[in-house]
C-alpha cells in the first residue's frame, strides 16, 4: 500500500470526526489550555508580585541582633548600603559610665532606669526644648545630646548646658545638650559613634543591640549574607513574601502539570473510544488485506494529527486568554511584567509528553484492538 | 484449487473449548460454485474464514494452489487476501461515510494498485452493476440492495480468482437477492470460485455443489 494513499485515507479519516470523539478532542483542548496558562501565570504571578513587593513594601526587613563589635558593624552595613537612618543602636551601658552636670553634679547612670540609648538615626520625638538629634550629630566627635524630661527637672539641665561623661573616674567626653525631649523617661541619648568612640580609648566592653530595617531590597540579600556569617535570625517581612511567592508559584506549576496528566489520561481515553468506534472499519480493511502495521499507521497518524491540530487551537487559546489574564492582573498591582518563563520549551514538553504517552498506549493496550487475538477472528457476519 | 484437509478450531471460552469445527477436509477445484449450508452456530462462517486465510486453524492444513496458506505470515496471508480473494459480506461493511467510488478503491489502494488504472477499473464495475450514477453518492444513503451491490463491485475490483459469499442475501428482499445470486452464477461461468455460505436451500440448489455442516462437523457433501 501506498503512503500517499494511506495518508488518503487518514485526511478522510480525520474528517469523519464524530460529535461525540470532538467533545473529548475539546477536553483536551480545554485542559492542555488550562495548563499552558496556569503554566505562564506562575511565572508572570511570581514577577509581578516580586515586583509589587520591592515597589510598595518599603521597610521590609527587620532585624535585632546583639554585637560586641558595634563600631565594625556599622562600618559593614554602611558599606553594604544600608542607611545609617535605618539603623537604632541601643547600648546596653550596664557599666559605670557617669555624667557631671554644670553644676558638678554627677549623674551616674544606671540610675532609676536612666539608660543611655546610643542611636544613629534622628530621634524623632516631640522636643520640649531645643532640637532633635540629626545625621550630623552622628559623627566621631560630634557632642550632642538629647536628655529626658525628668532628667532635666532633677538635675536643673538646660539647654546648652554641658553634660561631662566619666567612666571609672576618667573624664572621657564633654556633650552639650541640645534639646530636652517631652518624653516621660530617664534616657540620656547619644549619637551612636561619639558614644562608640567614648568607648573605643577606655577598652569597656560594649555590647549593643542593634535594631534595623533594611528599605532597599538590592541591599537586602548582601545583609543576609553579612549576617549569616554572624548567625544570627533574620526576620523579614520581604523573605516572607517571597517564601509565599514561591509556595504558591510552585502550587501553580505542580496544578498546571496535574492538568497535563490529566489531558494525557483523556487523550488515551480519546484514543480508545476512536479506536474502539472504528472498530468495524478496521475489521473491514484487514480482512481486504490492509496489513496490520498499515492499520496502525493509518490510525496513529489520524491520532497524531488530531491532536497536533488540537495542540495548535490549544496555543492560540491560551494565548489569549493568558494576555487578557495577565493584562488584569498587571492593572491590579500597577506593574508591567515581562517574565522569563521558558514557554515554548514547556508547551513542547507538554505535546511530547503527551505523544509519547499515546504512542505507548496505542502500541500497546489500545493496539491490541488492532493487532490482538480478537481481531484475528474477525466476523465477517454480524450475529 | 483449494483444499481444505482435517482441519480444526477451536475457540476457549472461559475455562471450557468451543469446537466448532472438527476435522473438516474439502477440495474445491477452481470455477466451483459450493453453497456450504447448516444450522446457526454449526461452524459455516468459520469454515469461511480458515477457507479465506483470515483465520489460521488449531488443526490441519489449507492450501491454495498447493501452496500452503496455513503457514502463511500475517502480512503474507493479508496479501493473499488482498491479491486473491473477494469478500461479500451479509451486512455490507461498506464505509457510510464515504461515497461509493471511495468504497470501491480502498481495495485497489490497499493492493497498490496506481492511481491512474484505478478510474477505468472502477468504472467498470459501477457500469457492470449498474450503480454509475450513485459513484458520488455517500454509502450510507444507499439502498438494501445497491449497497450489495457496491460491496460485489468491490469484492471483484482486484478481479480475484475465489469469491466468499457470506449469507449475502441475508439482508435482501427476494428480488434483490435474486440479483445476487445471479450475479455469483454469472461470476462462476466468468471462471471464478464461488463459495456460498447460507441458510436458504433455494439458493444452495442453484450452486454446483452443497457441503453440508452439524456441530462443526461435515456430515453430507453433494454435487448437482
Ligand atoms: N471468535 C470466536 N470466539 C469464540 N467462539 C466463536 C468465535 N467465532 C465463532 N465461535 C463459535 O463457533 C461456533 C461456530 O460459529 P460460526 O460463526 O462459524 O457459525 P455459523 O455456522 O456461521 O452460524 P450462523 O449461521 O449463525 O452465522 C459457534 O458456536 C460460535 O459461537
Ligand atoms: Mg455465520
Amino acid at each position: 500500500m501506498k503512503c500517499s494513499d494511506l495518508m488518503r485515507l487518514a485526511i478522510k479519516e480525520t474528517a469523519l470526526q464524530k460529535f461525540k470523539l470532538l467533545l473529548g478532542l475539546l477536553l483536551w483542548i480545554s485542559l492542555i489550555t488550562v495548563a499552558l496558562c496556569i503554566y505562564r501565570f506562575s511565572f508572570s504571578f511570581r514577577d509581578c508580585l516580586y515586583q509589587y513587593l520591592r515597589k510598595y513594601n518599603s521597610s521590609i526587613t527587620a532585624v535585632d541582633y546583639v554585637t560586641e563589635e558595634p563600631l565594625e558593624d556599622l562600618k559593614k552595613l554602611e558599606q553594604i548600603g544600608i542607611d545609617s537612618e535605618d539603623i537604632f543602636l541601643r547600648v546596653q551601658n550596664n557599666y559605670h559610665l557617669k555624667f557631671l552636670t554644670q553644676e558638678n553634679v554627677e549623674i551616674t547612670l544606671p540610675l532609676n532606669n536612666v539608660e543611655v540609648t546610643a542611636i544613629t538615626s534622628s530621634y524623632d520625638t516631640t522636643m520640649l526644648e531645643g532640637r532633635t538629634l540629626t545625621a550630623a550629630d552622628d559623627t566621631k566627635d560630634g557632642n550632642a545630646v538629647v536628655i529626658g524630661k525628668p532628667l532635666a527637672e532633677a538635675y536643673g539641665i538646660s539647654v546648652g548646658d554641658a553634660i561631662t561623661a566619666s567612666i571609672h573616674g576618667q573624664k572621657l567626653r564633654t556633650l552639650t545638650v541640645c534639646g530636652i525631649s517631652n518624653e516621660d523617661n530617664t534616657i540620656i541619648w547619644i549619637p551612636a559613634r561619639p558614644y562608640l568612640s567614648i568607648h573605643e580609648n577606655t577598652g569597656v566592653y560594649c555590647p549593643a543591640t542593634v535594631s534595623l530595617t533594611v528599605h532597599n531590597p538590592a541591599a537586602y540579600y548582601d545583609l543576609k549574607e553579612y549576617l549569616d556569617s554572624k548567625e544570627i535570625m533574620i526576620y523579614s517581612e520581604f523573605e516572607k513574601g517571597l517564601g509565599i511567592i514561591e509556595i504558591v508559584s510552585e502550587a501553580f506549576w505542580l496544578i498546571s502539570l496535574l492538568c497535563m496528566f490529566l489531558a494525557m489520561f483523556s487523550m488515551m481515553n480519546y484514543c480508545s473510544i476512536f479506536i474502539a468506534e472504528r472498530n468495524s472499519y478496521i475489521v473491514l480493511l484487514k480482512t481486504l488485506g490492509m496489513k496490520e502495521m498499515s492499520v496502525s499507521f493509518l490510525f496513529y497518524s489520524v491520532i497524531i494529527g488530531l491532536f497536533f491540530i488540537a495542540y495548535i487551537i490549544s496555543i492560540l487559546l491560551q494565548k489569549i486568554v493568558y494576555l487578557h489574564f495577565q493584562a488584569v492582573f498587571t492593572s491590579i498591582l500597577k506593574v508591567t511584567v515581562e517574565s522569563v518563563d521558558h514557554f515554548a520549551a514547556f508547551a513542547l514538553l507538554c505535546f511530547l509528553i503527551n505523544v509519547i504517552f499515546v504512542s505507548i498506549a496505542f502500541f500497546g493496550k489500545i493496539g491490541k484492538l488492532i493487532h490482538g487475538e480478537d481481531m484475528a477472528a474477525v466476523r465477517l457476519q454480524d450475529n | 484449487m483449494i483444499r481444505i484437509e482435517h482441519i480444526s478450531m477451536d475457540y476457549p471460552i472461559g475455562d471450557s473449548v468451543c469446537h466448532a469445527l472438527q476435522d473438516v477436509s474439502i477440495t474445491i477445484p477452481d470455477g466451483q460454485f459450493i453453497s456450504i449450508v447448516g444450522r446457526s452456530g454449526s461452524g459455516k462462517s468459520t469454515l469461511l474464514q480458515i477457507a479465506s486465510g483470515l483465520a489460521v486453524p488449531t488443526q490441519g492444513k489449507v492450501y491454495y494452489q498447493d501452496t500452503c496458506i496455513s503457514d502463511f505470515s500475517k502480512p503474507l496471508l493479508a496479501e493473499h487476501r488482498s491479491k486473491t480473494i473477494g469478500f461479500i459480506f451479509h451486512s455490507f461493511y461498506l464505509e457510510p461515510e464515504y461515497d461509493v467510488y471511495t468504497n470501491i478503491e480502498i481495495p485497489l489502494m490497499i493492493a497498490g494498485v496506481p492511481k491512474a488504472e484505478r478510474a477505468a477499473k472502477i468504472n467498470a464495475q459501477l457500469e457492470r452493476f449498474d450503480i454509475k450514477e450513485k459513484a458520488n453518492v455517500k454509502a450510507k444513503k444507499l439502498s438494501g440492495g445497491e449497497r450489495q451491490r457496491v460491496c460485489i463491485a468491490r469484492a471483484l475490483i482486484n478481479e480475484p480468482s475465489v469469491i466468499f459469499a457470506d449469507e449475502p442475501c441475508g439482508n435482501l428482499d427476494g428480488e434483490n437477492a435474486e440479483n445476487v445470486m445471479n450475479i455469483l452464477g454469472q461470476l462462476t461461468k466468468e471462471g471464478k470460485t464461488v463459495v456460498l455460505v447460507t441458510h436458504d436451500m433455494e439458493a444452495a440448489v442453484r450452486t454446483q455443489r452443497i457441503v453440508r455442516l452439524q456441530n462443526g462437523r461435515l456430515i453430507s457433501d453433494e454435487m448437482l
